[in-house]
């Protein structure tokens, strides 16, 4: 019923092919023996991202579209898998937090200095929703 | 001065063999390393004889003749260039 793999006859000209390749690989299994090798694993889960990637607002009047209340958005990166990746933008996770009820909440300035009090960054709701759109992050209204 | 080596927490490592090589966690740093059969030798080798380091030339001598090799500087390059990983990864220190 099943076919036997093992019994299969190989073609002359594979079977050439399979024992260069074998040869290759014990040849080079036989250098690196000769030599001290050292390599550093790295966890799966440690380099695995949400990639809900946003970048942080430096300049708060470009984003703000009309100088009110809800064009920008503090956002706490989820912890577990999210947080800066080094090269200026930060992946937000799967379940990164918004904070609000401001001080200030007409001032984008205050805003953006009470958020990085509170330890967020700032991005533009724009960006948050087009993230949210997705289904991915949860709606920064519902937060 | 030639550089003396010593290993470094030894006894926490958990050291698996594995068909084409090792593995080698480190509980302080949490990290996981492959080794080959000529590192973990060396490790091994330093460990054994830990009361006193041992020296660069002294750890070539002995994988020269455990593997059967020509002794030449690439090969002692390479084990210097090694012992300088294992120190960078907490797993040796060197005894100047």
């Amino acid at each position: 019923m099943f076919e036997n793999h093992r019994d299969k006859k190989i073609e002359p000209e594979k079977n050439l092919l399979l024992n260069k390749t074998a040869q290759t690989r014990r040849q080079l299994l036989k250098k690196s023996a000769a030599i001290p090798v050292i390599m550093t694993l790295h966890s799966g889960s440690a380099l695995a991202r949400s990639s809900n990637i946003g970048t942080p607002i430096t300049d708060i009047n470009a984003a703000a579209t009309g100088g009110q209340s809800g064009d920008i958005l503090c956002v706490h990166p989820d912890n577990t898998n999210g947080g800066p990746l080094g090269d200026g933008r930060y992946d937000l996770g799967t379940a990164p937090m918004v904070s609000g009820n401001y001080q200030d909440p007409d001032n984008t300035e205050n805003q953006a200095i009470e958020c990085n009090t509170r330890g967020g960054i700032i991005i533009s709701a724009t960006a948050y929703a087009s993230l949210s759109g997705r289904g991915i992050l949860p709606d920064s209204s519902t937060l | 001065m030639e550089k003396c080596w010593k290993t470094l927490d030894y006894q926490s490592l958990i050291i698996e063999e594995w068909d084409s090589g090792f593995t080698v966690f480190q509980p302080d740093s949490g990290s996981t390393h492959y080794l080959n059969k000529m590192s973990v030798l060396i490790l091994k080798y330093l460990e054994n004889d830990s009361l006193a380091p041992l020296s660069t030339v002294r750890i070539c001598n002995y994988l020269v003749t455990e593997f059967q090799l020509q002794p030449d500087t690439a090969f002692s390059k390479q084990v210097n260039k090694t012992l300088y990983r294992f120190d960078e990864l907490g797993l040796v220190k060197q005894i100047p």
